[in-house]
């Protein structure tokens, strides 16, 4: 037997706490594929549901970004419902899983923080109408709100300003007024525009474009 | 797990209503025996009643979704009671399992007999009626264990080997938790079960009358029981020892959670539980992981505790409540993203 790679490493730990979800490899996708059962109970263990699930993890893990997919059809195929129509889940905004890339990730709290709660909260959804703490607009809604409400950087306007100098690499020093104007810049955006870094050159650059056409630059 | 809760709350009323652990005396000599117990075997019939399932118990077999049958004989599996008072003999396969439970013997330093007869008698009715949930027969009582069958006519080998894991698992889940904490709040710790399985198959297996007359019972012939016997002296405390035949029956998926004894044991002399080298047959017993058999299971969830609970899916547990799931939806916040559709 050969030396098990980081991920099937990672996902012995996995099992303890998901152990109907097993995993193969995918040559000619070059993929891990989790797939199996996963079933949501709440705080104090009662059962709710039973989803089928598959989470594609291409062969850089943990530098990737995983996509999960809902087989079972358990849940709605609208787009209120977060999901596409071939079962693919919306689990978080597109940025938050973009970072994995550079800053790498572990497959049990990636189950355990994102796609188990994903899953939970369709079924507080299902049975209250509402998602536990709101949701994110769709496309390019759903990005402002990010940058509103995640990394306050409250106007379009701003936002295009932080994206072009962080773009151009012309951050202020943490002691420099922010980019913002406001206090120091080490008091103020530095810790979102650390995250904003992490993220993929084409990221940020696609983010600054759909701003400048928001605002009409 | 909760399963087992009704079974727990008589031995905790049994061990509360016992004469020697309640007046401090050294020796069960010394108390009255004129004084009635508050809680005696009589009373053991109503609290976990012979011939019925607890309450419990009932929520498992009815996700398992088999019917108990009450009305089994020791010594005589329905499928080959006509072998009884004959000289015939009949070759089919057979799941054997031996379930010991250690360490009732230093009840007696704590309780007086008949606590212990009810604690023994609890426990090993919640033995058997654990063996009757998954389909399996009861042969034989042999101290506080018992020698089990599963399998028979109308069930694929591969079908009662699952269930013999499956009963064998959740029993040995409740002995090593909950029993154990029971015992545990009591300074008694070491309560525990040791299981060993093997399946005949048909050409390996000779069921036939042994004994004369009415002293007698319809049981098999087999290498195969015999090492089941063998293998469960090879089980760790909690532990549960299948032979090859075992492993080779079960599912893909089940098979890495089997381990030659000898890993556990460092010794490779234990990675054989029986070998006739001249005829090159060298017979491997392995350490099952039950736990995570038992988390695998259909009725059974893992919640993210890791705890292991009954999978609920024909009934709505009581008191259930939408806001309990509310502190884990709210870690998510979905989001949507058109061009990726």
């Amino acid at each position: 037997m050969g030396v098990k790679s980081k991920f099937e490493r990672d996902f012995e730990e996995t099992t303890h706490l998901f152990p109907k979800l097993k995993y193969r490899k995918d040559n000619e996708a070059n993929m891990w594929v989790v797939s199996g059962e996963l079933d949501i109970c709440d705080r104090v263990g009662d059962f709710w549901r039973t989803f089928i699930i598959a989470i594609d993890l291409p062969f850089s893990y943990p530098y990737c970004v995983p996509e999960v997919r809902e087989i079972s059809h358990n849940i709605k195929r609208e787009d209120n419902w977060h999901i596409s129509k071939n079962g693919k889940c919306c689990i978080d905004i597109d940025h938050k899983l973009l970072i994995y890339n550079k800053r790498g990730f572990n497959i049990t709290d990636f189950i355990t923080q994102k796609v188990y709660p994903y899953f939970a909260n369709q079924i507080f959804k299902d049975k209250s109408g509402n998602y536990a703490d709101g949701e994110y607009q769709h496309n390019l809604e759903g990005v402002r709100q990010f940058y509103r409400e995640e990394l306050k950087i409250k106007s379009e306007t701003l936002a295009v300003k932080i994206l072009q100098k962080l773009i151009s690499n012309k951050l202020p020093g943490r002691n420099d007024p922010c980019v913002c104007g406001n206090s120091k810049f080490k008091h103020c955006h530095l810790k979102s525009i650390q995250f904003l870094q992490s993220l993929p050159i084409e990221t940020l650059k696609a983010d600054l474009d759909s701003f400048s056409r928001f605002i009409g630059e | 797990m909760k399963i087992y809760d009704d079974y727990l709350k008589t031995i905790r009323t049994a061990i509360s209503a016992d004469r020697k652990s309640q007046t401090g005396f050294s020796t069960f000599k010394t108390y009255d025996e004129g004084i009635r117990r508050a809680f005696s075997f009589a009373d053991l019939n109503e609290s976990v009643p012979q011939m019925q399932l607890l309450p419990s118990l009932k929520d498992l077999a009815n996700e398992v979704g088999l019917t108990p049958k009450f009305d089994q004989k020791l010594g005589l599996h329905p499928d080959f009671a006509y072998l009884k008072g004959t000289d015939k003999t009949e070759n089919h396969y057979i799941v054997s399992g031996f379930i010991d439970i250690k360490g009732s013997t230093q009840l007696f330093s704590r309780y007086d007999p008949e606590t212990v007869l009810i604690i023994n008698t609890t426990i090993q009715r919640a033995a058997i009626h654990t063996c009757l949930v998954f389909g399996g027969y009861v042969h034989r009582l042999q101290g506080d264990g018992l020698f089990v069958y599963f399998g028979g006519k109308n069930i694929e080998p591969k079908n009662a080997v699952l269930r013999a894991l499956q009963s064998s698992s959740i029993f040995t889940y409740f002995v090593k938790n909950e029993l154990k904490n029971l015992f545990l709040e009591q300074d008694i710790d070491k309560i525990f079960t040791r299981i060993g399985i093997d399946l005949g198959k048909n050409e390996d297996v000779v069921w036939a009358m042994a004994g004369i007359g009415e002293i007698s019972e319809v049981t098999t012939c087999s290498l195969y029981t015999s090492l089941a016997c063998k293998m469960q002296a090879s089980a760790d405390s909690n532990g549960i020892v299948v032979g090859d035949n075992i492993k080779t029956n079960t599912d893909l998926q089940f098979r890495e959670l089997m381990q030659p004894v000898s890993k556990r044991t460092e010794r490779e002399s234990d990675r054989y539980i029986f070998r006739i080298p001249n005829e090159s047959f060298f017979y491997t017993q392995y350490d099952l992981d039950w736990l995570r058999f038992l988390k695998m299971q259909p009725f059974i969830v893992t919640d993210l505790n890791e705890n292991v609970k009954l999978k609920r899916k024909n009934t709505i547990p009581f008191g259930r409540n939408i806001e309990n799931l509310r502190p884990i939806a709210a870690q998510n916040k979905p989001y949507l993203n058109g061009s990726k559709k």
